[in-house]
């Protein structure tokens, strides 16, 4: 029997719309949707041909329970009841991660239960891993942390700046629509990036800053702006507040002064934040409109210790030039997972409520007024905090949903240390990996392909998920397990089960929509019948809404914010590690890699980790291409295939953090945090790379890489 | 406007109106979601009287569309024979989503028997683990060409050479996996034969390894 | 930029091609189509200088059957001809008319439409009557006025391709009166007030481009054109393929609609014209259009350039009156008597007749349903029937050579035209041609018949 099911694509944060064809209740090939408003017929590899492990034999079938060290397969009421008996002890000492690949149905019902039934606002996703800088920045300077524009606005840009994100390798189809524009419109295009990405082979003007030197390249570019007067003086005037204070700021250093702190030249970065400020029309552009530019960053941007300083200085020169709020034009911070703006929207955060609705009283009041109970009004404990203040005795027990944070934390032989002192750790998810080696309790998820539910891309476009083929073994939707989870201690929580009784996926939007203004307009109805529809949706009659700030920013003026150049990393390289290393993503496997390296194509396609290294310091230490190389760090090591290549600059090598063969560049990260948003410093750290020595016989067996026993 | 006798809007070209009618034709170079390229000339129409390519003639303006009639149905058939020349047999293995367009084709206007000699071709380019490409079954449509380029706006691969030495290329001459090519598939999905089809490995589900894990 | 690598190295490699590909920024498969799809470019290098494959090269002693690939050097008035281009020789202009008489100096024509204004030159073109000299006489006055009519920004292109065996009339323009077609097209930028203005000239023809940029250097648009070399070969003659040759894509024709006056080059509405077309613009400004009316016929008013090569006493050019008997043109040129005489009149796409049928105007159109026409004015003489077979198998080799490998039925339908005519078998190639005819994209593919099916009709015998 065939099947074909429109859906959304599970991988990245671009949202494609995707066409599952099955054949006797296995996926057969992945299609595209040309009706889908983000992706407009286009898709990527993983989209495309990713999608397969789903129906990998390593899927959980069947709930895990930890019986004398070793995991015995039990059913689901066993396995819930035994959580629902041992949790309750560790209210006020428990912590929880939603998953940013799940549905916002998912993030809801677990944001709730946690409140609810756990009392507690500790929270918390993976945005804390990529964007939490910039959603703090915007919403300090803003009042709102999403992205403003959508991707038709790449399209109708005059400029496209991309600041220290790799489109082409982690965002593929929003690359497409930028090649578009650039291919038919003439749009002109700034690349931003100590790594020479492919979209850098068609840049106007492409800078390659030294590594963590990201606000005194911005703040240069805002001096070339005020030098040559190219500021939008009425935008400035009208909109926006602190102008002087941060323009004294700014003015302390000369353009060249700020250059020479980059390594970039003066005159490419005038002529940077020219085509910026004030770029030359596009093909196109209906006449009398004003050019607009686009400014897009990511995790080049957010992962550093001063990561938020970085966002901010980027947010300050949309300000000072008013490329906000127009067609054309705006700001995106490009986000990684597909989900991660949903599971932010649905109240996953421990700052927030549903909707980054404040715990101020009148609004936690009406929450409390739908739940029936009283829900905790301080901020809840973020997620890096999560993990360092187990060693406190501050959190004893956790529930993590979807995520594999023994690969995506930060230094992770500090991490496995923390995790091993929990007292009980409940893992639900689609694969047996790393953390979830370590768990008391594994509950089996459905994936995508199997569940009903939503999710919101990017450009804040709520699109659905529909299930394709039936559950793999005794999996469950996440909301399920969670609300019968949920409907199981209620009655000791002093609740009313019922607030847990959702009949459907459907159930739960609607919740989610009646308690969020943002959602209000939208349900699966309407979804069903428009397609996807970009919140703020605020009633059922309305379009959806394209790009924000036309008239007024959330917080009424948007503020300028003065930031200075800091040291650029926490650990800047010395003798002993010469060189800087730079983590990011490839193309062909998404994030950590628990899920694609299930995909025996996208393996064969990079089945080693690449360590990308300039030409020049290969030859001083005297390394070859596709030789095996050993990359240390103060914390850990990971062995790679060498990659010579002058796109990465010299003193700089690049290593994507997808974990291949028991090697994985998070070992060798630091676990240094920016202050505002706890993000760890990802992206800079010292290393030093030398050729991998001959193993010498016998030895066999030890493989050389900080991987835990196996 | 008048398709074999059923009145319908002209709206967009004749063959969207032709297949809004649920009229079949074949179209081997017009995908759905790409741009008319023109180049296959198997959805030939009589438009007044008129001998048109359905894909790219606008149906505003045209009164009487006969695709079915003597001159038409002879004309796409000589044109399907042409096609024939270039591929070899129909190969036993699972083909991309639209793959089984060509062969309808051949079917619908009788063609069991290849009219021509055939211009072999055998570049089998196996350099992507996502796909394959294979020369024999390409009928040089172009769908490939123009979803890589127009709509992936990648441009990975182009038609190189002119006349019969017109081929599929990826890159200056290069292999899939030597190119820019990013794998993204839309190439395959539009190929309406064999040509550019999945790798067995990557629809397959099973022929996993077990991954080793942590 | 792959036409001055060319030149430098005499051939194009991968490499050279993705280098430039870089240097441009754009993908390294587009920048290879391109280079590919243009038949002047080799691809390897010490290639033996390649020999004339027209027809007026192809009766010449010494000749071999044609094998692909095949092409002309467009010297057909002094074969054999091998070898670079050479300036085109004032004495092979057997008479002259406007289009070809000495330039007077200054810009006379220009000065008067500048002094008209826009619109009144456009009626001035319009009462000219002037059709459009690349072989297809479309009115110049309604292209222009087609391409104005959006009101959006123009491109002007002049298409000096000539990539016809057998026609050298675009370069003796340009090599002897390039002021004249510089002022026509200095005319037209001043009517269409275009947004680019783009001249392209055919690769190999360096010394009617070098004339024509002199020519250009000194006139009031100095500066304003931008002169375009390619190597695109006969499938230019289209205009959608000229375009994207211009564009440094693919040089294939694109399927129409729209139409180059209303979506052309990089989407802007463009108006593509002839050398020739351009030359008359200058003439009807000088003198008037009641002047040039003087000329032809109420419905194809002017005059003309044909391109005269073969069995003649006096080959070259000879500007006539449109409406012009052709045999009193032969009789001129000093052709063999019409019993043992045969014409190639249109070259690949036109068709043979004898020269007993010759007593015909000179007009757009078919001569005889077969194919013999007009088209770009070029006529080359034959014996028949001891030529017949050696032309018409020149010509359907050169067509298959020319195809740019875009749509099915020429692409495959033109080699197998070859083919069968080669081998003899005739049964089915009606059939045959019907199909390439009425379902080619391109007039390249829909008139490739012509040569095959003109020589079947006439001289059936000589291919048994
Ligand atoms: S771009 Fe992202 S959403 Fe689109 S197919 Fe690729 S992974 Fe999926
Ligand atoms: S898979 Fe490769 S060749 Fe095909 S469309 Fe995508 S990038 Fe182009
Ligand atoms: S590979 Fe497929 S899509 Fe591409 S030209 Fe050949 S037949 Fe057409
Ligand atoms: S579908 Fe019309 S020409 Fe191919």
């Amino acid at each position: 029997m065939e099947t074909k099911t429109w859906t959304t694509c599970p991988f990245c944060g671009v949202g494609c719309g995707i066409v599952v064809h099955t054949r006797d209740g296995r996926i057969a090939w992945v299609d595209d949707d040309p009706a889908n408003l983000s992706s407009r017929g286009m898709l990527c590899v993983k989209g495309r041909f990713g999608t397969t492990f789903v129906q990998h034999p390593d899927r959980l079938t069947t709930p895990l329970i930890r019986r004398g060290g070793e995991f015995v397969p039990a059913t689901w009421d066993e396995a819930l009841d035994l959580i629902a008996e041992r949790l309750p002890a560790f209210r006020g000492r428990f912590g929880s991660f939603a998953s940013a690949k799940a549905t916002n149905e998912d993030a809801f019902v677990q944001q709730k239960f946690v409140r609810l039934i756990m009392g507690t606002n500790n929270i918390d996703h993976c945005t804390r891993l990529c964007h939490s800088p910039s959603v703090e920045a915007m919403l300090d300077q803003l009042g709102s942390g999403a992205t403003s524009n959508s991707y038709s606005d790449y399209e109708e840009a005059s400029c496209l700046v991309l600041v220290g994100c790799d489109p082409g390798s982690n965002h593929p189809v929003i690359a497409s629509r930028m090649r578009k524009a650039v291919d038919e419109f003439g749009t002109r295009l700034v690349v931003v990036n100590p790594k020479r990405i492919d979209m850098a082979e068609r840049a106007d003007i492409f800078l390659q800053p030294l590594p963590g030197t990201d606000v005194a390249l911005f703040n240069g570019m805002a001096r070339a702006i005020l030098d040559e007067g190219l500021e939008d003086r009425a935008f400035i005037a009208g909109r926006t507040e602190g102008f002087e204070a941060w323009r004294a700021a700014v003015l302390e250093r000369t353009v060249e002064e700020y250059a020479a702190v980059c390594g970039v030249g003066a005159a490419e970065l005038r002529e940077a934040a020219r085509l910026y400020a004030a770029p030359p029309p596009r093909r196109g552009l209906p006449p009398g409109e004003r050019p607009g530019s686009c400014l897009a960053w990511g995790m080049g941007i957010t992962q550093h210790a001063h990561g938020t300083d970085n966002a901010r200085a980027l947010i300050n020169l949309a300000l000072l030039t008013g490329q906000l709020g127009r067609p054309g034009c705006g700001i995106s911070p490009l986000r990684g997972q597909n989900n991660v703006q949903g599971c932010g929207d649905a109240g996953c955060i421990p700052d927030s409520l549903p909707g980054y609705q404040p715990y101020a009283g009148d609004v936690a009041a009406i929450f409390e007024e739908a739940w029936g109970a009283g829900i905790p009004r301080e901020p809840g404990i973020k997620a890096t905090d999560m993990v360092e203040r187990i060693a406190a005795g501050d959190i004893r027990a956790m529930y993590i949903v979807g995520e594999n944070p023994l690969l995506s934390e930060p230094n992770l032989a500090h991490a496995e240390a923390l995790f091993r002192q929990l007292d009980f750790l409940v893992v639900q998810d689609l694969f047996l990996h790393e953390t979830a080696q370590l768990a008391d309790v594994v509950l089996p998820a459905c994936s995508f392909a199997e569940k009903d539910g939503t999710f919101t891309n990017s450009e804040r476009r709520v699109q659905r998920v529909r299930p394709a083929i039936p559950p793999v073994g005794a999996s469950r939707p996440d909301w399920a397990i969670i609300a019968d989870l949920a409907r199981r201690m209620a009655p000791g929580a002093g609740i009313d089960p019922r607030q847990f009784a959702y009949g459907s996926a459907a159930e739960v939007f609607a919740e989610m929509a009646r308690l969020t203004p943002q959602l209000r307009g939208i349900s699966y109805e309407r979804l069903d019948r428009e397609g996807g529809i970009q919140w703020p949706c605020p009633n059922p009659d309305h379009p959806g809404t394209r790009f924000l700030y036309a008239d007024r920013f959330p917080r009424g003026l948007g503020k300028f914010v003065p930031v200075r150049q800091a040291e650029p990393a926490a650990e800047l390289p010395d003798s002993a590690y010469p060189l800087v290393l730079n983590t990011g993503r490839v193309l062909y496997h998404w994030h950590g890699g628990t899920i694609t390296r299930r995909v025996q194509a996208l393996v064969e396609q990079m089945p080693e980790v690449p360590v990308a290294i300039h030409p020049d310091d290969a030859a001083k230490l005297g390394i070859d291409e596709g030789v095996e190389v050993v990359v240390r760090s103060r914390r850990g090591r990971l062995t790679g295939k060498a990659v010579i290549t002058d796109a990465v600059r010299e003193g700089s090598v690049f290593v994507p953090f997808v974990k291949l063969q028991g090697s994985a560049a998070n070992f060798l990260t630091n676990n240094a945090y920016d202050e505002p948003s706890r993000i760890p410093e990802y992206k800079v750290c010292a290393v030093r790379v030398e050729k991998k020595r001959p193993r010498p016989v016998g030895a066999i067996g030890a493989p050389p890489t900080a991987s835990r026993g196996r | 406007m008048r398709v074999d006798g059923q009145e319908v809007e002209p709206a967009g070209t004749i063959l969207d109106a032709v297949l809004a009618l649920g009229i079949s034709l074949p179209h081997l170079c017009k995908d759905d979601n790409l741009p008319a390229i023109g180049a296959c000339r198997t959805c030939l129409v009589e438009a007044d009287g008129r001998v048109v390519a359905a894909c790219h003639t606008p149906a505003a303006g045209v009164e009487e569309v006969l695709t079915a009639s003597e001159r038409a149905v002879r004309l796409r058939r000589a044109v399907l024979r042409l096609t024939a020349r270039m591929h070899g047999p129909r190969p036993d293995v699972e083909g991309g989503p639209r793959s089984a367009e060509l062969w309808a084709a051949y079917g619908e206007h009788g063609l069991e028997q290849p009219a021509y000699p055939r211009r072999a071709r055998d570049t089998f380019d196996t350099s992507s683990p996502f796909f394959h490409f294979d020369e024999q079954a390409c009928i040089l449509c172009g769908r490939c060409v123009a979803a890589c380029q127009g709509l992936q706006h990648i441009g990975a691969i182009g038609i190189a050479g002119t006349g019969t030495h017109a081929r599929v290329t990826p890159g200056a001459g290069v292999a899939f996996a030597a190119s820019i090519c990013t794998a993204c598939g839309s190439c395959v999905a539009a190929c309406p034969t064999h040509a550019l089809r999945p790798a067995p490995s990557s629809r397959d589900g099973v022929r996993f390894e077990r991954a080793t894990e942590g | 930029m792959l036409a001055a690598a060319h030149r430098e190295r005499g051939y194009l490699d991968p490499e050279t091609v993705e280098g430039i590909a870089r240097e441009l920024r754009i993908p390294a498969a587009e920048a290879w189509e391109a280079a590919t799809s243009q038949h002047e470019f080799r691809f390897e290098p010490g290639l033996p200088a390649r020999g004339c494959a027209g027809v007026a090269c192809a009766i010449q002693p010494g000749w071999r059957e044609p094998t692909l690939p095949a092409g002309c050097l467009f010297t057909c008035f002094a074969p054999p001809a091998s070898g670079d281009e050479r300036p085109f020789p004032p004495d092979m202009v057997r008479r002259a008319g406007p289009l070809l008489a000495s330039w007077e100096c200054g810009w006379a024509g220009f000065e008067r439409a500048r002094s008209l204004g826009p619109q009144a030159a456009l009626e001035e073109l319009a009462a000219s009557g002037l059709r459009g000299r690349g072989g297809a006489y479309f009115p110049a006055a309604a292209k222009w006025r087609a391409a104005l009519r959006h009101g959006a920004p123009l491109a002007l292109v002049m298409n000096g391709e000539e990539g016809e065996p057998g026609v050298f009339k675009d370069r003796a323009l340009l090599c002897l009166r390039p002021e004249r077609v510089v002022e026509g097209l200095a005319i037209a930028m001043e009517v269409l007030r275009p947004a680019v203005t783009i001249a392209f000239i055919n690769g190999s023809a360096d010394p009617a481009a070098e004339a024509f940029e002199r020519a250009l250097a000194d006139s009031p648009v100095a500066g304003q054109v931008l002169v375009y070399r390619g190597a695109g070969g006969y499938v230019l003659g289209e205009e959608t393929a000229l375009l994207n040759a211009i564009e440094g894509r693919r040089a294939v024709p694109r399927p129409r609609p729209p139409l180059p006056v209303d979506a052309g080059l990089f989407g802007m509405p463009t108006v593509v014209n002839n050398v020739e077309t351009f030359a008359s613009v200058s003439v009807i400004f000088r003198q008037g259009a009641a002047a040039f009316r003087s000329f032809g016929t109420s419905e194809a008013p002017g005059t003309r350039l044909l391109s005269l090569s073969g069995r003649v006493a006096r080959p070259g050019i000879y500007e006539v009156a449109l409406g012009t008997r052709l045999s009193d043109v032969l009789e001129e040129a000093g052709a063999p008597p019409a019993e043992r005489t045969a014409l190639l009149c249109g070259g690949p796409s036109g068709g043979f007749l004898p020269a007993a049928m010759a007593d015909v105007a000179t007009l757009p159109g078919r001569y005889h349903p077969t194919g013999a026409m007009l088209g770009a004015g070029g006529v080359v003489v034959l014996e028949a029937p001891g030529d017949i077979r050696r032309a018409a198998l020149t010509m359907a080799a050169f067509n298959a050579e020319q195809s740019c490998g875009k749509c099915t039925p020429c692409r495959e339908g033109a080699p197998l035209l070859f083919e069968q005519l080669s081998a003899g078998e005739t049964s089915d190639i009606d059939e045959l041609a019907e199909v390439v005819q009425a379902a080619s994209l391109c007039g390249l593919g829909q008139m490739a018949t012509g040569p095959v099916r003109s020589a079947l009709a006439f001289w059936p015998e000589v291919f048994r």
